[in-house]
């Protein structure tokens, strides 16, 4: 080959060299910019809210009208829209309970129960196994069949379960976890019982898994508006 | 009188169409220079609907594009469930165009498989068509992804658990888990959450477009498949277009024109006719999940399940197969390592499958393996299907797993190790005395098989625990595979029939089919008044029952026309 060609084809070479560098540092910067700008920014929360339980009507929740031990239970979003919450009443004292979080073997100390009688709790209502809500997860009564497992009358303490993969919590001890395949416990919220008989959702128990699909329980959520939380129902 | 009246329709039909030539002129819109192949006239004839299992999916995909577009006029993230309720309730015919794109997608998904399933076992994915292979599977996978973010758009309580499911799968990916979901999902918030999901569904669709164009191409360039004996039983296999095939303009038009009016006619008719059926279980409707329905919901009578299409990865993740115990992997990731290894692994096996397989003979027997994981592959998908839809949520323990699993595999493995030995050996000689006798095997123990198997049903029906499940799944299995075998094998039975026994082409006369067409004819030209008559919201349904026959008149009719004109 003569010398010039080969001169020639290294020139053409380094060129081409120089074609994919500067191709690959334009393609770095157009990934850059496309990831970065599909990654939504967070919206949230600085700090929990404390945020009043208030009825349809906007008047405020008295802790004595929450009915006993319903299928029907309220629910109310805390501390984020979308973050909907059971608010039962299970008709007896409940104690502070250790529960223990399967997925790590940590645990942590749920609140204990407020109002007239230490008789009221809250837990988030999205299920931490694949985040199913109500009406799929559901609070079945002292006594009553849980559909779908062996815990009848006689065996069901007043279970929350979820119909969709079939996990068990159990409310009644800080919503551990009683049947899989759930690895995590549902997250208590704290609840203050106010001297005129209302009550206030004052934060998350630190220790307890985060709500499910949420990297903190403060983000990925628009916060509520004003400072109240209003409760729902669910029809059936 | 019959006669003249015959050539006088003829005449003036063929006038009519003089003058439509005279003023746009078919040889003006040079179709016979479009870069279409030619065909051989079989693919057009009886049974010839195998070879257009691609022409009907862009048909599904075409009807989609069109009604999901009407439907994105009318689409709301900030209020997703009450759009739909008022799509539904208050749109002129906004309940037939949302059932019949749901119907279309699923018309869609199901032909995407038989045609993935038909060209695995031919081995089309062979030289020169491994590109065209490859862009079939991302089509398959971008197809399931349109249709998951179709589903969960609807906004009613199985949307929103078809979110809440995905939103798990993805942020349980290592390292990767949040940063996904936010792209995906958006920041969390409800009206954020929906407006990315309908972006992803036309992202998704603009994708298929583009990847099918290039596969479309491809499929143009590399040509049909032509018959084994063409090329000798050999890879590469290139058609030459011949001198006898028909031009495209008007043989192959006619046909696609044909096509299109039968499957635009069932995607309409098939959710219309369900849909006016009173009681149908309401998992079968074709409509999203209303309030009144959510003590269903809350009782398990509907099941919170992804649609049939995601069954199969959703049984997977009942499967116990990483203990929910302390340990490396805790938390959501077995959701993900379960994903990928029932979604994953398939469609990587999938993608690289061209390149592993690269003998050139033709015949699935030269291929035990790969055929054996084929059937698998089939098997499976059916089996876990099935069992999602039966027994959702329920855990399965690992021993139940490995028998649902070991059995067909071990079945399938023998059987094709056995087959391709005799085949390899030159000793698989097709006669027809051995086509009869697998034929009569297969149709009885497929009978047997059935009866096993409704048993099986009746038994699970009433005592709903792992071991009448495993029974019927595995009978439901035996019993699919030798439904498959009656099917195959008569079908050999009477090809060899036809190849001994030369019978004449179906023909009619002219006058039967001017007969046959008119009257057909003059029936949708009354159902179409009829529907006219029908109030567009509330009987949207009753509007697609005669509009789908309408249009399958019309396909019946081409048919006529082609039978007659064509002698096709």
């Amino acid at each position: 080959m003569p010398e010039d060609e080969i001169q020639d084809k290294s020139r053409r070479t380094f060129l081409k060299a120089m074609i994919v560098l500067s191709a690959g540092a334009a393609v770095a910067g157009v990934l850059k910019e496309g990831i970065s700008n599909l990654v939504t920014p967070s919206v949230g929360l600085k700090s929990f809210p404390s945020l009043l339980i208030v009825g349809t009507d906007g008047k405020p929740i008295i802790a004595d009208d929450i009915p006993v031990s319903t299928s029907i239970p309220f629910l109310f979003d805390y501390p984020l829209a979308d973050d909907p919450n059971f608010l039962l009443n299970l008709g007896k004292a409940i104690p502070s309970t250790k529960v223990s979080i399967p997925a790590t073997g940590g645990t942590y100390q749920s609140p204990a129960g407020v109002g007239p009688t230490n008789n009221i709790v809250a837990f988030s209502a999205i299920c931490q196994h694949l985040g199913c809500t109500p009406p799929e997860i559901h609070f079945y009564p002292p006594g009553t069949q849980v559909i779908g497992t062996s815990f009848n009358g006689s065996t069901n303490p007043g279970y929350i379960h979820c119909s969709c993969h079939g996990s068990t919590y159990d409310p009644n001890a800080g919503a551990g976890v009683i049947t899989g395949p759930t690895i995590h416990p549902l997250p208590p919220i704290i609840l203050t019982y106010n001297s005129d008989k209302t009550l206030t959702a004052i934060g998350m128990t630190p220790g307890s898994p985060t709500i499910y699909g949420r990297v903190s329980d403060l983000s990925g959520g628009n916060p509520l508006s004003g400072s109240t939380t209003e409760v729902s129902y669910l029809t059936g | 009188m019959d006669k003249s009246l015959s050539e006088k329709v003829s005449e003036l039909s063929k006038n009519a169409m003089d003058k439509v030539n005279g003023l746009v002129g078919v040889e003006g819109l040079h179709i016979n220079e479009l870069p279409l192949k030619r065909v051989p006239s079989y693919m057009r004839r009886k049974g010839g609907i195998w070879y257009w299992t691609g022409a009907l999916i862009s048909m599904a995909f075409v009807y989609q594009v069109v009604t999901g577009l009407i439907l994105l006029l009318y689409y709301d993230p900030s209020n997703a469930y009450d759009g739909t309720e008022y799509l539904i309730n208050s749109v002129p015919y906004g309940a037939l165009i949302l059932s019949t794109h749901l119907y279309g997608a699923y018309a869609m998904i199901v032909l995407i498989y038989v045609h993935m399933f038909r060209n695995y076992f031919t081995a089309s994915y062979k030289k020169p068509r491994q590109l065209q292979w490859v862009l079939g599977v991302i089509l398959l996978g971008l197809t399931l992804g349109v249709a998951y973010f179709g589903y969960s758009m609807t906004g009613d309580q199985l949307s929103l658990d078809a979110t809440d499911v995905g939103r798990g799968i993805a942020s349980s990916t290592p390292l990767l888990g949040t940063f996904l979901e936010t792209i995906v999902f958006g920041n969390g918030t409800s009206a954020g959450t929906f407006m990315r999901m309908l972006g992803w569904h036309i992202i998704f669709t603009a994708l298929i477009g583009l990847v099918f164009g290039l596969h479309f191409y491809l499929a143009e360039s590399n040509t049909i498949m032509p018959s084994p004996e063409d090329t000798d039983h050999k890879f590469p296999a290139v058609d030459k277009e011949k001198p006898e095939y028909r031009p495209w303009w008007p043989y192959n038009f006619a046909f696609m024109t044909q096509l299109a009016m039968f499957s635009f006619g069932l995607i309409i008719l098939i959710p219309s006719i369900i849909a006016v059926i009173p009681n149908i279980p309401v998992l079968f409707s074709p409509f999203p999940i209303s309030p009144s329905q959510i003590p269903l919901v809350q009782s398990g009578v509907i099941p919170a399940y992804p649609p049939w299409f995601l069954l199969f990865l959703y049984k997977a993740v009942d499967f116990n197969i990483i203990s929910y115990e302390v340990g490396p992997l805790h938390g959501l990731a077995p959701y993900f390592l379960i994903s990928v290894i029932f979604g994953g692994i398939p469609a990587v096996y999938l993608l690289v499958l061209p390149f592993i397989d690269r003998s050139n003979d033709r015949h699935p027997l030269s291929r035990p393996i790969i055929t054996g994981i084929g059937i698998l592959m089939f098997i499976y998908l059916v089996i876990l299907s099935a069992w999602g839809a039966l027994l959702p949520g329920i855990p399965i323990q690992m021993t139940t797993v490995a028998v649902i699993f070991g059995v067909p595999f071990v079945i399938v493995m023998l059987g094709m190790w056995i087959i391709s030995n005799e085949y390899k050996k030159g000793r698989l000689l097709i006669t027809r005395n051995k086509l009869l006798t697998s034929y009569l095997a297969f149709l009885f123990i497929f009978i047997a098989a059935m009866l096993v198997f409704s048993q099986n049903v009746a038994a699970f029906m009433a005592k709903p625990d792992a071991l009448n499940l495993v029974s019927t799944a595995l009978t439901g299995g035996v019993t699919s595979f030798v439904a498959f075998g009656v099917m195959k094998s008569s079908d050999y039975t009477a090809r060899l029939e036809r190849e001994t026994v030369v019978h004449a082409p179906f023909q009619i006369s002219k006058n039967s089919g001017i007969i046959i067409s008119s009257t057909l004819a003059f029936i949708s030209v009354i159902l179409t008044y009829i529907i006219f008559t029908l109030n567009p919201i509330t009987q949207a349904m009753e509007f697609g029952i005669g509009l789908g026959i309408d249009l399958i008149l019309a396909g019946i009719i081409i048919r006529v026309y082609r039978l007659v004109e064509y002698h096709e």
